[in-house]
């Protein structure tokens, strides 16, 4: 099991118009949450809620202000993917990124090349592989994001609004990709931060609500809220 | 030990090969890059000609302004590459979001950094070469390279100023983002004060003073004089190869505690992703 305790975190304005007051910005305060292997948790709440800030500390992408951990967060393998799809190299092929992630991950060059392989295999991009990143479209940047996520294997999976801006094929792909994914690896934590109620539905076992930086609700599946008429309350 | 070495070089040869492909996917831009150098070296070459003949100030250089000329723009070439590398690759980084990956990888953000000096290192060396290939081959530029062991330890411990200085401009871009004076600063200082155009003797005594602060300004006086047949070893130059060692290891040393710095106050601040 893993919790996080009283978990608090400040932003700055560093605008003109903050040099005459208060610039601190609350981005969590106080928040609690636990989880354990195996779990599926949805991150919902409006923008600015503290979804993307709470994926980044967990991932110790970001530090906390105030936080104590049960866990040690510089040991813990986690894999922040963003929707961001210039985390790449576009003049690189898939192979070559991909390769150039594997290595920095310290993973062997034969056990990497192997892997790649599979991972092409499973997400059907093998005729792709020698392309440029560049070439490729949204839908297909994103789903290598997931697979350089999954050439590391960590332990948590941090998706931070991955299928934003994605049509409704691409998102069908990608939320097919991921439930197969879950069914397979059963033991790995996954956060979906996500607007998009139906991935959640599909994806989570367990909600967090956020609003303006706290926790206002957790709801399991098998509850009655647990449905997106109640959940897009909180969008 | 072993595995971390072995770690370091599967990284570094990483990096580099993703710098090369990146880099020469460009075509058309790395020829052009080889085409100027020719370029330079012949308008040098022709803007030589109007100091020709006997001058007090290059009397130390065997009154040759070309080869005056010609190593300096060439070194000056490496330092200002350099020197320009981290801030460069912040910079990128800040832009196109790379930097969440890059901290994603669980190494110290430092040690990632300093991998990109290897691409531009390898290619400022070769476009030294390159410069010293056309100066020699097409416009009769004498070299003596007895002393070529001394001049690669002169490159080497300028190369570790460079690293330092561009650490120093990699925090600025760390901390504020856009606007980096430093390599302003860094770029008038080695053009004007560091001894590429004319010697530093022309300069005043007080700028004369602050050029020794600046390390190509030892750097050129070793270089230059240790290319000229017949010159060894002696006192001023050992005096100059002592310069460049201490600026070099402040300079890094510098570095390094500010670029951590940055880093560390940009990753609690969450301000290391934003540009």
């Amino acid at each position: 099991m893993y919790t996080i305790k009283n978990l608090s975190k400040y932003f700055y304005d560093e605008s003109w118009r903050s040099f005459f007051k208060n610039n601190k910005i609350v981005a969590l305060k106080n928040l609690d949450i636990d989880f354990k292997y195996g779990d599926s948790i949805g991150v919902i709440g409006k923008n600015g809620s503290g979804k993307s800030t709470l994926l980044k500390i967990i991932g110790n992408i970001l530090l906390a202000d105030e936080a104590s951990f049960s866990f040690d967060k510089n040991k813990a393998q986690t894999s922040y993917i963003s929707g961001n799809e210039r985390s790449f190299f576009w003049r690189l092929t898939v192979r070559e990124n991909l390769e150039f992630f594997s290595t920095m991950y310290g993973i062997n060059k034969r056990v990497a090349d192997a892997q790649i392989m599979k991972i092409a295999n499973d997400f059907n991009f093998t005729e792709f592989l020698d392309i440029k990143f560049v070439f490729l479209s949204s839908g297909f940047k994103k789903k290598i994001s997931f697979a350089r996520a999954l050439l590391k294997n960590p332990d948590i999976f941090l998706f931070d609004e991955i299928t934003n801006s994605l049509d409704f094929s691409s998102k069908n792909k990608i939320k097919e990709l991921l439930t197969v994914f879950k069914k397979n690896q059963s033991r790995k934590i996954l956060f979906w931060a996500s607007h998009d109620t139906s991935e959640i539905i599909a994806l989570c076992n367990k909600v967090i609500v956020l609003e303006k930086g706290k926790v206002a609700r957790t709801i399991y599946k098998g509850e009655d809220d647990f449905n997106e008429k109640i959940f897009n309350q909180y969008l | 030990m072993k595995k971390f070495l072995i770690n370091t070089f599967k990284r570094s040869l990483a990096f580099f090969k993703k710098d090369l492909i990146n880099q020469t996917s460009y075509r058309l831009s790395f020829f052009l890059n080889i085409l100027s150098i020719f370029i330079a070296v012949y308008v040098f070459f022709i803007f030589s000609k109007l100091f020709e003949g006997s001058n007090n100030y290059l009397e130390k250089f065997g009154n040759n302004y070309f080869f005056f000329l010609i190593i300096g723009i060439s070194i000056s070439d490496v330092v200002l590459r350099i020197s320009s590398v981290i801030n460069t690759e912040v910079r990128n980084y800040q832009l196109t979001g790379m930097f969440e990956e890059i901290i994603n990888l669980k190494a110290p953000i430092i040690e990632l950094l300093s991998y990109s000096f290897i691409y531009p290192i390898v290619y400022s060396i070769f476009r030294l070469l390159i410069f010293l290939f056309f100066a020699v081959i097409f416009f009769d530029l004498s070299l003596d390279f007895t002393n070529i062991g001394l001049i690669i330890f002169a490159i080497f411990l300028t190369l570790t100023s460079c690293i330092g200085i561009a650490y120093i401009a990699g925090a600025y871009a760390l901390a504020f983002k856009k606007g980096n004076p430093l390599s302003a600063i860094n770029q008038l200082s080695v053009m004007i004060l560091g001894g590429v155009f004319f010697p530093t003797t022309i300069l005043p005594d007080w700028l004369n003073y602050i050029s020794q602060f600046i390390p190509i300004t030892h750097a050129l006086e070793i270089i230059r004089y240790l290319f000229i047949s017949e010159n060894f070893l002696n006192t001023e130059v050992m005096q100059h190869f002592y310069s460049l060692a201490l600026l070099s290891l402040c300079f890094l040393s510098i570095g390094l505690v500010v670029c951590n710095f940055a880093i560390k106050n940009g990753k609690k601040n969450g301000t290391l992703t934003i540009y």
